[in-house]
């Protein structure tokens, strides 16, 4: 018995084109893109009207240090260019929100269906996997991305550091923020390959948050080394990634792509057992 | 040349045996029947076949590949039972996107979905999205889907189900013509459409093959003659037949059935025939048809009541 095709990814391109199309043209990327284009516009409004500045100031530094911390207000907003880290630190809270709407729909509602029934005698079930999983990473990505270099120009204009940090540094976030979206999008991968619709797969998504949330808020009080339980969502590294004791960064970042394998790897074995 | 090949296939849902321990091959060419009770595993079968279902047991090679296996991308396509094509998006661009995922470029694709959408009468309704057609306009751009590209096998589940006379006409049309490039299987409960269209029929019941036979073995062609009369037959009527030479037996419906299957062991078929239609006209019993051979639907029935 021998296989005359493989693996194409050829095919996960033209799954992919198709599903951002599908996604740019009809409601279900409108659901995504007209809030996150919305929550941006506001943002980058606020930063361009000089947020970010105020933020460096000892008067904003104070607010942030009791936000956060004080070291942690200290290393984004004056080591660093504040709107830069204005906007990273917004992303990394709002992206896990963001994600959920964006990659509700990546298998479930197209298996619940049966429209994966005319795809299958043409492509693999990997590449509709690979081909689902990519079209939200795009989508959300590029937007990301959209919203960092508008945020990288604003910073240009007024922020008081080298131009050459300032590029240096929207490079390094973004590529992190990429990096996390795509960490965010294998916990709804994960979700959409278990259940049959969208809208099933966004709520089981809340409910995971809300019961994560609780039952770590209860059970620390008790067992404090159980704050562990709180990294089963993928977001809680955002504190890490912004945290800056030495190694912290570093720390979250190895987490990102153990991630991804997990929960990639999970979602992939849901969805090569899944009745179609 | 084998095309698929099935082994001890068994499937079960929720404590439902679908399929049983199957066992059949099928070789290339010609048009196959898929026939079966309500619950027989036909569709079971099928989605199995395609790969949209994994077997609990058993084994299942098309083109000697398992299911899923990328060597089987574009090499056989299926009607899929009750599947819906993307709402919101036209026909002509949902057949471009799959044919360019069988291989084939932009322009290829773009030509190849207008050669199926003219074949398919669907030229007129392509830009239309699918929740805009009627039932059956819908169901032929289903069945269309499975014609893009150059497929070896197509599996069609109930090509013609809740389609009108007319339409059912043109899809059997269709599947005549394509039936003669390349190897079709249609599910169907219609056996007077699996008679017309096909060459050889697998029945199934409750998960198990009953028979994987030609037409011609499954009608007995050379064994019976089978009448519909104008009129429902007199009683003395199998008296009468039954004193020709060679009948062996005379089965008349129930009461109002105006069908009789005459079966008969003579050497000379022909003459035998020309015997029964002098009978009839010396007692002035009309016909409406007269055909060498019993109906599918008496074989099959028979073929279940002695399974």
């Amino acid at each position: 018995m021998t296989s005359t095709g493989s693996f194409s990814l050829r095919r996960v391109l033209i799954l992919c084109q198709n599903d951002l199309w599908h996604s740019l043209s009809g409601r279900k990327g409108l659901f995504f893109l007209i809030p996150y284009a919305l929550f941006w516009y506001l943002i980058l409004n606020k930063l361009a009207a000089g947020a970010a500045a105020w933020l460096q100031q000892p008067a904003g530094l104070t607010m942030a240090g009791w936000m956060f911390s004080p070291e942690m207000a200290m290393s984004l907003f004056r080591n660093h260019p504040p709107t830069l880290s204005a906007f990273y630190l917004v992303a990394l809270f709002v992206l896990p929100g963001f994600c959920m709407l964006a990659g509700c729909n990546q298998l479930a509602g197209d298996a619940g269906r049966g429209y994966f029934r005319f795809l299958l005698s043409r492509c693999t079930r990997t590449e509709i996997f690979f081909g689902r999983m990519l079209t939200p990473f795009l989508l959300t990505g590029l937007a990301t991305l959209i919203a960092g270099i508008l945020s990288t120009w604003i910073a240009l204009q007024t922020d008081n550091h080298e131009t050459a940090e300032i590029i240096a540094y929207a490079l390094h976030i973004n590529l992190i923020l990429l990096l996390y979206i795509l960490t965010l999008l294998s916990l709804m991968t994960l979700l959409s390959a278990r259940f049959k619709s969208a809208g099933a797969t966004l709520f089981s998504a809340f409910m995971l948050v809300v019961l994560v949330k609780t039952g770590s808020f209860i059970l620390k009080s008790q067992w404090p080394e159980l704050t562990v339980l709180d990294y089963l969502l993928p977001g809680h590294v955002a504190g890490l990634l912004v945290n800056p004791e030495p190694g912290m960064e570093l720390l979250g970042l190895g987490l990102l792509p153990i991630y991804v394998l997990s929960y990639g790897s999970l979602a992939w074995l849901l969805f090569s057992r899944r009745s179609l | 040349m084998v095309m698929i090949e099935i082994s001890a296939l068994s499937k079960h849902y929720a404590g439902v045996t679908a399929l049983d321990g199957l066992d059949l091959s099928i070789n290339a060419g010609g048009t196959i029947g898929l026939v079966g009770p309500n619950g027989a595993g036909k569709t079971t079968l099928y989605s199995l076949l395609a790969g949209y279902l994994r077997p609990d047991s058993g084994s299942v090679k098309v083109f000697d590949l398992p299911p899923g296996d990328p060597g089987l991308c574009g090499r056989f396509s299926i009607l899929p039972q009750d599947a819906p094509l993307r709402k919101s998006v036209s026909v002509r661009r949902q057949f471009v996107f799959l044919a360019r995922l069988q291989g084939m470029n932009r322009k290829q694709a773009e030509q190849d979905v207008e050669r199926v959408l003219d074949a398919t009468g669907l030229t007129g309704v392509a830009g239309r999205a699918p929740e805009q057609l009627s039932h059956g306009l819908f169901k032929r751009a289903a069945i269309a889907q499975a014609l893009l590209g150059e497929p070896e096998l197509v599996l069609l589940d109930e090509p013609t189900a809740g389609l009108d006379p007319v339409a059912t006409r043109e899809i059997h049309g269709l599947i005549r013509a394509q039936g003669q490039h390349r190897t079709i299987i249609i599910s169907s409960h219609n056996l007077d459409e699996i008679q017309d269209l096909c060459q050889s029929i697998v029945l199934l019941d409750k998960g198990k093959l009953v028979r994987h036979a030609s037409l011609d073995e499954l009608v007995e062609r050379l064994q019976y003659l089978t009448l519909t009369l104008s009129a429902p037959p007199v009683t003395e009527l199998a008296t009468w037949l039954t004193e020709l030479n060679g009948v062996v037996n005379v089965h008349l419906g129930t009461s109002g059935d105006r069908r009789v299957v005459i079966e008969f062991d003579a050497e000379n078929a022909d003459a035998f025939q020309i015997q029964v239609l002098e009978l009839l006209s010396r007692h002035s019993i009309g016909i409406e048809n007269f055909s060498r051979g019993k109906d599918l639907a008496d074989s099959v029935v028979d073929m279940m009541a002695n399974n």
